[in-house]
Order: C-alpha cells, then structure tokens, then sequence
C-alpha cells in the first residue's frame, strides 16, 4: 500500500471566527501503480487533503501512512516523506527562483541531502525526461523559459527528487489546449517509466475521465465517492450537489440514454464515445 | 455601421535589438452589438490584437478606428478607453479598492462622473452582474467567477459601448466560467453590448456571432462558428481543440455515418437519434 | 486557504466609532499619542487607560482581536524595557547593585512607563485601523492633506497608493504562504539553522514573491489605464466625507483626555492641594 489516510479530519483557524472544517473523516488507500483523480469544487477540502499526504499541513485527527513512514507518530521523518510524495502545486512555475534552470531543478535533491554531482545528475535526468532540451536551457535564467517550459522546468524540480507517488495539484490550469495536451501526454509517459503513483487533483472532468482509473470525490470535507470514472460518471447521482458536471462524454451518453440510445459501456474519451455510437447506430442499419 | 474598424494593421514588440512578432496585417471591421469570440493559442497574437483596441498599443503600420476616433489621436485616447472596456485575466489583479461598491466608483470618478450619477451607474452595474448583496463586502471572501464578475461591473460602471474580456475565464474554475459567460451573454443579449471574448477554449465560441481564430498573428479563419469549427486543418494548426460533441460528429462522419457538423452537445445527440 | 490575519484589519460592526469621520478620527489618534508623550505622571495613565477603554467599548471590537495587537509587539516592549532597566541612568533606591549593573526603583518605574507607552501606542492605532476600512482610511489622510496640493503635492496618487498597498497585502501574504508550502515540498527548510542560515533559506520564497509582484503590477497597470486613471484633473468622489455629532463629541472627548494628562503632569496646578508626581 503506498498511500493508507484513516479517519482524517481537519479544521482551520479553531477557536477564531474563521474556524473552518476543511476535512471530515477521510478514510481511503492507494496502491501503488495507480492513477488516482480527486474532484470537488472550491473548498471541498481537495487541497487539503493532498498536503496532508506531504506532511505541509500538521496532523491533528486521524491517521495517515505514506509507504512506511506515519505521520500520526510524534516526530515523523518529512524530508523522507517529501522525497517520497513529490507535490507540484497550481501554477508551479511560480516556486521558480534560482540563476540557472540547472539550479532551480537542482534545489530539491540538494535539499534532501544529495551531494552537488549527484544532485546535477539527478537535475538533467528530469529536464530531459520533462522533454526540454538540456544543452539549450541548463544555464538559462528560469525567467526566460516560455510559459510551457517554465511548467515543464517546474515539473523537473519535482523529478528530480525522484518521488514514488507524484501529486498534482491542477497540473493544466492556465495552458492551452496544446499546452494541455503535452502535460497530460508527460504525465502519462512518467507514469509508465518513472514515477509509480499519481494523485491528480482537477476541475476539468474531461481530463479526469480520460486520463484516471480511479476517482476519489471530495465534497464539503467529505469524501463522498471512490470509484472508477465509468461508475463515477455513469449518472448525475454522485456528482449532484457537489456542484461538479458530468465530463461531456458522459452527458452525451446520458442525453442519448434518455432518447432511448443505449450505448456499450461508459465511453469517456472523444474516439471511444465515436466507436461507441457508430457501434449503436451500426446494429440496427 | 461597423463599431471598431482596423485597416491593414501590423505591431511588432521591440525589446532591444529584438523584434518579436505581435500581430501582422489585420483587417477587421466589428459591428455594433454582436458577440465576437478571438481564439488562439498562447502567444498567438490574441491579446495584443485586444490591446490594439483601446489603444494600449498603438499601431506599427496600419489604422484602428474605433467610433469613428484613431487610437492614434492620443489626445482622444481616454475618449475611446472609456468606450472600449477592458477586463483582464486575474481577478486579484484588476480591484484598487477594498470594498466592492468603492472598486465600482473608480472608473466613474476617473472621468469626473457627478456624484449622483455615479450612485446611480454602481446601482446598474451590480444589478448587471447580479452581485448587488455583495455592494458593502470585501473582495477577498469571493469566489473566482463572482471577483470575475466585480471586474466586469467595474467596467460596466463607465458605460462602455465594447466590452473586452481578455483571457478573463483562464484562470477559473468550471463554475466561475460558466458564471462570466452567462454575465457576458446577458449583457449582449439585454443591453446590446458588443462583446469581445478572447480565449482558448473554442467550446466558449459556440455561441458567437462570429469566430476569428488567430495564429502566429494572422488570422488565420474568420466566421461563424460552424463556417469556422469546420475547418479541422486549420483548427489543428493554430493549436486549438475542437468541442468534445464537433469531434465526434467528425469522427463519425469519417466512418460513414451522415451526421452533420454539430458545436452542442444537444445538437449530437438529436443528430444521433435522427438516424435511428 | 483562511489564515487569519487579523493584525489592524478591518472589522466589520456598526459602532460609534466605526462612524466616526475618518478625518476626525486620524486627528483624534495623532492627539492620542501626543498625550501618551505628554505624560509624566503614572496617574496619567490611568487617565489614558479610561480614555481607551471607552474607546474599545464604543467600537465594538472583541478585546481579543485588539489583544492580538500587542501580542504582535510583546518582543519588542519586553526588549526596551530590559535595556531601559539596565541602562536607565541615576535613580537612588537601589534594588541591585551587581559588577556595573544597577537597578533603582527608578529605573524599573522608567521602564514600565516606556513598556506602556508602547503598548498605549499600538492600542491607539490599531483602534483606528480596525474601526476604519483602508479605503476610508486613505480617503481621510487625502482629504486632511489637502492643502499640500497648493504646493502641487500629488496628493491623489498617494492616496491611490495607499488603497492599492492595504488591497494588496492580504494577497501577497496569501502568495508567501503558497510558495513557502511549494518550496517545502521542495525540502526547503524555514525552521532549523542560525540566523544566516535562516535568512538564505529566504531566497527561494522572496524571489518567487517579487517576481509574482512585478507580474501583478504589471496586470494592474493596465487595468488603471483601462479603468480611465488620471483621464482628467476634474475627478470627482463617490464617498464624501461629513462630519456629524459622532464626531464633535469625539474632539470633545479627546481635548478632555490631554487636558487630564496635562492638569495631572501639574498636579492641578495645585488646586487642590496635593502632588500626583510620581
């Protein structure tokens, strides 16, 4: 088990006048190998729950267990944890700060005790694998970077500590759609070769549904729901209330169920809902 | 009579000795009271397009009229920034002062608006967006859409005639979008503003009067959005995605099956049931 | 997330003093510290303590959140008066007499008088700033400065500045917030080490926060030019400020305050026959 988080509850602020209940009895676990998308809108306690899971927020209820390492001990091992849980948040290129890109991939290795050698290592094998061009950039300021590399030089920060479980907070806000599509793409490619866990937080169902198998739904501090994005998405029942939308694949599904079209399964990306249709319409002509 | 007119016009950034592309000979003429939606990728030449509007950028080469005054006519400028209104990506960003009514009156007190009028004009522009509860709040407890919504009322608050909303609905969250695109339809609708939406995701445009997809400053297409999304090569080139619902009527007519080019959800699916 | 970061903001109530014209108001804290020098007797400060007392019973603030002020600053009175004890000159009663150090009656009761100066200081002015919006706030100091325009001061962009600073620093203490979380993920450690080592550990939040604060100016610049910023001289106001009762009973209340620090500091001028020099 990679990720085990049991009965974990959080309130903000306690005893001031914005005392705010951000988590309520959060019980879930990951293995490892998964990729799990966690839904909810503004303030569902999304953010919360995953710096948790980094030890940036301090335990007061529950418990949570990264590989071996407990944060409900007394003094919990966070370096180790953070090597472990890589964490990029929304917007990451905004942590950049160093002279050189080289540098500011470097900051997190170092940080966690490598030495200067190991560290640069360590820094090319993530700017390479991010897929920007080492040579070109290394000794660039991060400022220069366009709006895509300095994401991508974000990522690389984050690589570079070589975590198991990779946690992402909004990985795709602000790009276009291309922009989108080459982080979703370098997300799937780490998947496979690099890290082995991801936990992505997101507001576009769309991604969610493509991209995950399985999808925890966050709901006022609550986790309301944790299933796969076919059963997630099957119908409006889970998602109601929580002020969520059903991913476009899957409310055309549901338009065409309504119209008497019954479709093979829960097809959640743009080619598989085609198949799926062509398939209906097939049948009977 | 077109509100905003541009004849040939090109605009180069200079830093130094580098010059980098902006946007190249643009003809444009934008009628009064339609919602027009620009679309392209990051550094596509939207936004400096926007700016050539109000006259934040004055042209390289070429003239933008807008009713009827040059930006150049830098005497006039304020003439047309009151006209042309300008709402921008960040929310955080765009509100001088702390409490929301205050933040409205700023633009009015500018241009040396009376008092009373002022009251008046921050009564509409609240009622406008829908957020007169909040007239007495602070912005920092609001959500994204509705901060989103204060800046448009901002704007509103000086009466313009064109209302630009640049990148405003990149930085929210599903809900918040959805609330400033209803604000931005409803005041096209209600009050025939003339709207300028300028984003990337093209499922904004399907409701447009009409689509100008822009691409390494050029336009690149300019239509209707069915005319527009039509055009899949040229989509694909500007580095655009296609509304989930267009890409599988698309797909689906590549297998055979005769469904049209639909931009709505409902509209495949009445397309679909069609041929049952 | 809601970090509560309450230090001189705003609280929202409907009081006395919360209606009070901002102008009178700014005065009113001038002349509050004026008579916090002015005292000489601790008698005196029992006056001022009256004084602020019925301050905060008219603003409708909880104690605690003006507590929280002086809490802010306790380092910082604790300091003065330790090296006013101990550097505090003559002085007869001798407490302790110890290498070349000497505390006296005196010196301690030196000390207090700073430490409450302080602490009456920091009370006065937090008073203002949670009974009067930021907005209000500058539009008081414009108004009271006035006549500064005669020597072409540019007093509405001080004003501008002013408003557009108190919007800002919730956001940008928000953003410090955000990135120390980011770096720390990063294994970035704000805790352990000397002070150096604490100062350097700095960078990685401080550059990030000035970088994002450039690129705020940047956007805001343009939405001051878009919203029609110095279009014309003739600017008119929205809120404009009146006087009323509210206000006049707080000179009054205030003349009377110096007036009973200043007759203390004389004894009455001995009217009544006794010292109150103390």
């Amino acid at each position: 088990m990679s990720i085990e988080v049991k009965d974990l509850s959080y309130t903000y602020s306690v005893g001031s006048p914005f005392q705010k209940e951000a988590l309520n009895g959060v019980s879930f676990s990951i293995s490892e190998g998964e990729t799990v998308g966690i839904i909810g809108s503004t303030g569902s306690g999304k953010s919360t729950l995953v710096q948790h899971l980094n030890g940036l927020i301090k335990l007061t209820s529950g418990s949570v267990k990264v590989y071996d390492i407990d944060l409900s001990i007394k003094k919990p091992d966070f370096k180790q944890l953070r090597a472990t849980v890589g964490m990029l948040f929304q917007y990451p290129e905004y942590q950049l700060f160093e002279e050189t890109v080289l540098k500011d991939v470097a900051f997190g290795p170092l940080n966690f005790g490598a030495t200067k050698e190991e560290a640069d290592a360590a820094a090319e094998e993530a700017i390479r694998l991010v897929g920007l061009d080492f040579e070109e950039i290394k000794d660039k300021s991060p400022f220069e970077l366009s709006g895509g590399q300095k994401r991508r030089a974000a990522i690389a920060g984050i690589l570079a500590s070589k975590p198991k479980i990779l946690v992402l907070d909004e990985p795709t806000a602000g790009l276009d759609p291309v922009g989108k599509r080459e982080i979703l793409r370098l997300i799937t490619s780490l998947k496979k070769s690099y890290v082995k866990t991801v936990l992505m937080i997101s507001h576009n169902m769309d991604e969610i549904g493509e991209y995950c198998d399985r999808v925890l739904v966050m709901s006022e501090g609550k986790l309301i729901s944790d299933n796969s994005p076919q059963n997630i998405f099957a119908d409006e029942s889970i998602l109601s209330g929580t002020g969520l939308s059903l991913p476009h694949t899957a409310r055309i599904r549901r338009m065409l169920e309504t119209q008497g079209v019954f479709l093979q399964g829960n097809p959640l990306s743009a080619e598989a809902l085609a198949y799926a249709i062509a398939d209906a319409l097939g049948g009977r002509s | 009579m077109s509100i905003i007119e541009l004849n040939n016009v090109s605009f180069d950034y200079q830093s130094g000795e580098d010059l980098s592309r902006g946007v190249k000979n643009i003809n444009l003429k934008i009628e009064k009271g339609k919602f027009i939606v620009l679309l392209g990728h990051n550094g596509s030449g939207k936004s400096t397009l926007a700016k050539l509007l109000n006259g934040f950028l004055i042209p390289d080469e070429g003239d933008v009229i807008v009713n009827g005054i040059h930006t150049k006519d830098t005497k006039r400028i304020y003439d047309i920034r009151a006209k042309v209104g300008m709402v921008f990506q960040n929310p955080d960003n765009q509100m001088v002062a702390s409490i929301i009514e205050d933040d409205l009156a700023f633009g009015p007190e500018n241009l040396g608006v009376p008092r009373e009028e002022i009251q008046k004009r921050v009564d509409w522009a609240l009622e406008a967006v829908n957020m007169n509860e909040y007239r007495y709040g602070t912005p920092y407890k609001l959500s994204g859409g509705q901060k989103q919504r204060i800046a448009i009322a901002a704007i509103l608050a000086m009466l313009p005639e064109i209302l630009i909303l640049d990148e405003s609905t990149a930085m929210l969250d599903p809900k918040g979008r959805a609330e400033v695109m209803e604000t931005a339809k409803r005041l096209n609708r209600d009050n025939n503003m003339t709207v300028i939406l300028i984003t990337h995701y093209m499922d904004e445009a399907i409701d447009a009067d009409e689509v100008i997809v822009l691409n390494d400053g050029e336009i690149a297409i300019q239509g209707t959005p069915k005319e527009v999304f039509r055009e899949t090569e040229i989509i694909k080139e500007a580095g655009l995605e296609l509304p989930v619902s267009t890409q599988v009527a698309l797909l689906l007519q590549k297998a055979g099956h005769p469904v049209p080019l639909v931009l709505h959800d409902e509209e495949l699916v009445e397309a679909v049931c069609r041929l049952k | 997330m809601n970090r509560d970061i309450t230090f001189g903001q705003y609280y929202p109530a409907d009081s006395f003093v919360h209606k009070m014209d901002p102008r009178v108001k700014l005065i009113l804290v001038v002349a509050f510290i004026v008579a916090v020098f002015l005292v000489k007797s601790l008698f005196s400060y029992i006056a001022i303590t009256i004084f602020v007392i019925v301050g905060i019973l008219g603003s409708h603030v909880p104690i605690k959140s003006i507590l929280k002020s002086v809490r802010g600053i306790i380092f910082v009175v604790l300091l003065t008066a330790i090296l006013n004890v101990f550097f505090y000159s003559g002085g007869e009663r001798v407490l302790v007499h110890w290498w070349k150090i000497t505390i006296t009656v005196e010196s301690l009761l030196f000390a207090l008088r700073m430490a409450l100066r302080l602490i009456f200081l920091v009370l006065g002015t937090t008073l203002l700033t949670l009974t009067t919006t930021p907005m209000n706030l500058t539009d008081g100091m414009e108004s009271l400065m006035a006549p500064l325009k005669l020597i072409r001061f540019p007093i509405h962009d001080v004003a501008i500045i002013m408003s557009i600073a108190l919007r800002f620093i919730p956001i940008l203490m928000e953003e410090v917030n955000k990135i120390m979380l980011a770096q720390k993920a990063r294994g970035a450690d704000f805790e352990s080490g000397g002070l150096m080592k604490r100062a350097r550990a700095l960078l990685p939040v401080l550059i990030p926060l000035f970088v994002s604060a450039f690129r705020r100016a940047d956007e805001l610049a343009l939405a001051l030019d878009a919203r029609c910023y110095n279009a014309t001289p003739h600017r008119t106001k929205y809120k404009v400020l009146k006087l009323g009762w509210r206000d006049a009973a707080g000179a009054f209340y205030s003349a009377l305050l110096i007036f009973a620090v200043v007759a203390i500091n004389a004894s009455f001028w001995g009217l009544f026959g006794f010292s109150l020099s103390v």
